[in-house]
């Protein structure tokens, strides 16, 4: 017997107690090894889909795009703008995708929209850090129903930011942080 | 039925290979697969029973099992949520050294402690194998558990470049 004759839900307790980090590494040891990881909604939250407006390398959103894994965080850095191929791996993720963070991006509210309209499913969290929006582009796609299955929502030093009766619409909100700047009205 | 009764009654299991153990329900009621077994039977029914077949667990694997669940058997075992929540993760010393075993008996541990639902006992064994994982390169590991390399250089490369996707720079 050996370590790849173990079942799934095995293996994932094994690397679940491996520091974070090393997770990636772990995936390069065999085909068994990166398919678990990828398939495991627990594991797959140790990598996370860092964009910035930098990496848009062909080669590299080709592989992006045809990859196995179950992606579930997208880390959005420094973008102005949402290009076509953003939107693409919005669209390939949109079912596994859980949690969208935004940071130093600036986005048209039209464009915010589409983007979390796309991703609405399964959303829980979103957090927004010195991005230019206005609030009604967050509610409107989502819908105020959907609010209800938000876990967390984070804003901070966003100037437009304006947060109307989340509290009562968002049922399981576990947690809403408002830094800085931010304007809170109930 | 009260499992909470004075006595601890004898109880007997078999191996998949037809081999008989006697242990106390107080030590086999840490497994949570028997123990539903037994609250089925039902009041007075453990004195009556006879032996529980244990299909998926052979002799050399169910010694060891039983090795531990009496050494545990007068211990508060965490829920299968304080383990997942890491609020249960002292270690005894008496188990780092039963887990002193070779991979062999650890996978056949690891297997049988996921059947019976021994959840503390699947921890352990399923860390054991993390601790000899960590701070391994990837042709490490290979080499510590036999693992073929079954990646062609292409798909390694894709799944370094997908990996860098990964890394915060």
């Amino acid at each position: 017997m050996n370590i790849c004759h173990l079942p799934d839900n095995i293996l994932e307790k094994i690397f679940s107690e491996i520091d974070y980090y090393e997770v990636p590494n772990l995936t390069l040891v065999c085909k068994r090894f990166n398919d678990v990881i990828g398939s495991s909604s627990q594991l797959m939250k140790n990598l996370v889909i860092f964009w910035k407006k930098n990496i848009t390398k062909k080669a590299d959103l080709k592989l992006l795009l045809s990859s196995n894994r179950k992606y579930q965080i997208i880390s959005i850095k420094e973008v102005v703008g949402i290009e076509q191929n953003l939107q693409n791996v919005y669209t390939k993720y949109a079912n596994s995708l859980t949690e969208v963070q935004f940071f130093d991006c600036s986005f048209k509210s039209s464009e915010l929209s589409a983007t979390l309209k796309i991703l609405q499913e399964n959303l829980r969290e979103i957090g927004m850090c010195k991005v230019n929006f206005e609030i009604d582009s967050i509610m409107k796609p989502i819908g105020f129903k959907k609010l209800e299955d938000m876990n967390m929502m984070y804003f901070s030093s966003n100037g437009f930011c304006k947060i109307f009766n989340l509290f009562i619409d968002c049922k399981s909100l576990k947690s809403l942080r408002c830094e800085d700047d931010c304007e809170i009205s109930f | 039925m009260d499992i909470d009764r004075p006595s601890d009654p004898q109880v007997s299991v078999v191996s998949s290979d037809g081999t008989m153990f006697h242990t106390t329900l107080k030590s086999i009621l840490l497994s949570g697969t028997i123990k539903d077994m037994i609250e089925h039977i039902g009041e007075g029914g453990v004195e009556n029973m006879g032996a529980i077949p244990l299909q998926n667990v052979d002799s050399k694997t169910l010694e060891i099992v039983i090795k531990w669940i009496e050494h545990h058997k007068d211990n508060i075992q965490p829920t299968s949520e304080e383990i997942k929540d890491k609020t249960a993760d002292f270690i005894d010393p008496w188990d780092e050294n039963f887990l002193e075993m070779d991979l062999d008996k650890l996978y056949n541990l690891i297997t049988a402690a996921n059947y019976l639902n021994i959840p503390q006992l699947l921890w352990l064994s399923t860390r054991k194998i993390a601790m000899l994982i960590k701070n391994r390169t990837p042709q490490e590991i290979r080499s510590l558990f036999n693992i073929e390399d079954d990646w062609t250089p292409q798909e390694i490369e894709a799944v370094q470049k997908e990996n860098q996707w990964c890394e915060e720079k």
